[in-house]
């Protein structure tokens, strides 16, 4: 009996030993798989961040309470952020602007469609995006939250900007030339006439001193009488001496004016069509003129204009860019005087200033107006970036401008602050550029 | 089946008829599986078909008991395992509703290749559930085991109705269940 009960135990302990053996075999395996499985997870994990590092499109994966939970890097480029750390927690409604969203981001609303959607940059830059948000679930289908996938369409805005801007002048350009041909014959007409009318005016006025002396002549012999006598009355009534004074003034007066119209006309045909959209050599100078002429509306009721402009070389480049980029610097001063005269009344005044600096071509517009504040004075080349109300300003002016001197043409624009308060941009234009290309 | 319901069987028959018995069970039955059985281990339904078979008739009982003495046996033993499930249970028949969603899923986690039953249910009553159950193994005896050790460790009483059985050409094996509230423990 005991031989049995010892042969049981035996057997059951000889199990047991193979039990642990197994079990042994399984946790190894297990481990072994464990580890393989936490390798290629890290594997994927590396992988996936890799890919989310250097995806274009910004993913921002928000909490249930609107909070900011992880970002990857174009992410915190829109956002304004250096790193994640920085951006984990704030609430992503402070980069929409007002009601955005709830209309576009919230679970019942418009969660999986693509809109056009405007972030906030910390610091207030403004970036369009194409942007489309989904539910985010845990394993059990539970709503954790939700990630926005926006892709920065800033550039092709601004492509669309430019093109419709470019348009708008191109038909603006057509419309002025037309115009200006119209205008054009009559003004010569009139101009014509005019110098008609003078030359008539003297061939009568000499005519007039010869019946002077007639009339003279009569009336010390006593002949007609009655005539002269009307003559006089006549010439009373009708003043003729201020007429023979005024009238050749008036003349004078009616010819300068259609001289200014006919150059404001050219200025117009010139402005709006510069001739090619290709570098050629040009006189910065004229341009200039052109500008301010075409301008003058828009600053002679806030400022005085002061020209200072030096001897040029011409310089490569496209007239009409140029155009825009004296037209908008102009146009951004007399607001800043406008501006600033609210407060206090001390006139107004522009300054144009071109000179040569070395290899350089230096223009610069100038003004006694509000002055940028330091903080802003990276921003404002910003696209879409404006202080002012909507409908005066687009925030499109100094990054055009930037845009056409910087890239367009290897120049730097530049935001100075003259002692006394006001703003100065500088442009500089290589002219070496011109050379190259007159060597070409 | 997991070998976790093998080392169960194992010591149900040992508490219950003694190790020798156990071993002579083994000696009697012709297993597929070469070596010991262990709980993460996965094994051939087969081989404890085949044990149950060998024990019944060893121990003159029949198959559908055997299977609902070691259906109470193996809750008690299972609840003991992961008593989580019961305690964030408020009674017996919310406890009963989570065996699908979450209990099972909870089990595959756990056992990669754990062949869980299904479970659908109906509610046609506060106090009453309807339970379909599902599996290839039609293991309904062991169920019903399974559920009377449930309603034993919520101290409820619960009566069960299998009104629909697999093994009698049903789709699916029914219980309904009335739930009869905790039983008063005689002081
Ligand atoms: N001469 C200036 N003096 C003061 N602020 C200026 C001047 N020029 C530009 N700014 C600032 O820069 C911003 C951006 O200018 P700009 O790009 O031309 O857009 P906008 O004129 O439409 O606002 C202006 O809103 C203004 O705040
Ligand atoms: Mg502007």
């Amino acid at each position: 009996m005991t031989t049995k009960r010892e042969a049981v135990l035996e057997r059951r302990l000889e199990r047991a030993k193979k039990e642990v053996n197994a079990l042994e075999s399984i946790i190894e395996d297990r481990s072994r798989s464990l580890f393989m499985a936490e390798t290629e997870l890290r594997d994927t994990i590396d992988f996936l961040s890799q890919v989310l590092e250097n995806l274009e499109t910004a993913v921002v994966v928000v909490g249930l309470k609107g909070e900011i939970a992880r970002v990857n890097r174009a992410g915190l480029e829109l956002l304004g952020y250096g790193a994640p750390v920085e951006a984990v927690g704030k609430p992503i409604a402070s980069h929409l602007l007002p009601g955005q969203e709830e209309k576009y981001f919230s679970m019942d609303g418009g969660v999986g469609e693509q809109n056009e959607v405007t972030f906030v940059a910390l610091g207030g830059a403004r970036h369009q995006t194409l942007c489309r948000s989904a539910v985010l679930e845990d394993d059990r289908g539970v709503t954790v939250g939700y990630v926005l996938l926006a892709s920065n369409i800033d550039e092709k805005k601004q492509m669309e900007i430019d093109l419709r801007h470019a348009q708008k002048l191109e038909s603006v350009g057509q419309l002025a030339a037309g115009v200006a041909h119209e205008i054009n014959t009559p003004i010569q007409f009139v101009g014509d006439s005019l110098v008609f009318l003078n030359e008539a005016l003297e061939d009568y006025q000499e005519l007039q001193s010869a019946y002077q002396k007639v009339i003279k002549v009569a009336a010390m012999e006593g002949v007609a009488a009655e005539e002269i006598q009307l003559i006089k009355t006549v010439a009373e009534d009708i003043d003729l001496k201020f007429l023979l004074e005024e009238v050749p003034l008036a003349l004078r007066r009616a010819h300068e004016g259609i001289a200014r119209v006919a150059t404001i006309v050219r200025a117009m045909k010139e402005f709006a069509h510069p001739g090619t959209t290709e570098r050629a050599p040009v006189d910065l100078n004229r341009v200039i003129e052109t500008t301010l002429t075409v301008a003058n509306s828009e600053f002679k009721y806030v400022a005085e204009l002061e020209k200072d402009l030096g001897e040029l070389p011409e310089v490569m480049c496209i007239a009409g860019d140029l155009n825009q980029v004296i037209l908008n610097l102009v146009v951004n001063a007399a607001h800043a005087v406008e501006e600033r005269m609210k407060s206090d009344p001390a006139p107004g005044i522009i300054r144009v200033a071109t000179r040569v600096d070395g290899d350089h071509v230096v223009i610069e517009v100038q003004d006694n107006g509000t002055g940028v504040p330091e903080e802003l004075k990276k921003k404002v080349f910003d696209p879409f970036f404006t202080t002012k109300e909507v409908g005066k300003g687009t925030g499109q002016g100094l990054a055009l401008a930037h845009r056409i001197v910087v890239e367009r043409h290897g120049g730097e624009l530049r935001l100075l602050t003259p002692e006394g308060g006001g703003t100065t941009f500088v442009i500089r234009l290589p002219i070496a550029e011109v050379q190259a290309h007159d060597a070409a | 089946m997991k070998g976790i319901i093998f080392k169960h069987f194992e010591s149900f028959v040992v508490e219950n008829f003694g190790d020798e018995v156990f071993e002579d069970i083994l000696d009697s039955t012709e297993v597929v599986t070469d070596g010991p059985f262990v709980g993460p281990g996965t094994y051939p339904d087969e081989d404890l078909f085949a044990l149950v078979g060998t024990a019944i008739g060893m121990l003159n009982i029949s198959l559908a008991d055997a299977l609902y003495a070691f259906g109470v046996y193996l809750f008690d033993k299972l609840a003991a395992a992961a008593p989580i499930f019961i305690e964030s249970s408020k009674d017996l028949r919310s406890f009963l509703l989570t065996i699908h969603s979450v209990i099972h899923v909870e089990v595959r986690k756990l056992f990669p290749g754990a062949e869980t039953p299904n479970f659908s249910y109906e509610e046609p009553a506060d106090d009453q559930l309807v339970m379909h159950y599902t599996s290839n193994r039609k293991l309904c005896p062991l169920v019903r085991g399974l559920l009377d050790g449930a309603a034993k460790s919520f101290n409820e009483k619960l009566v069960c109705k299998e009104s629909a059985c697999m093994h009698e050409g049903a789709d699916f094996c029914t219980f309904e269940l009335t739930f009869h509230g905790v039983i008063e423990q005689a002081a």
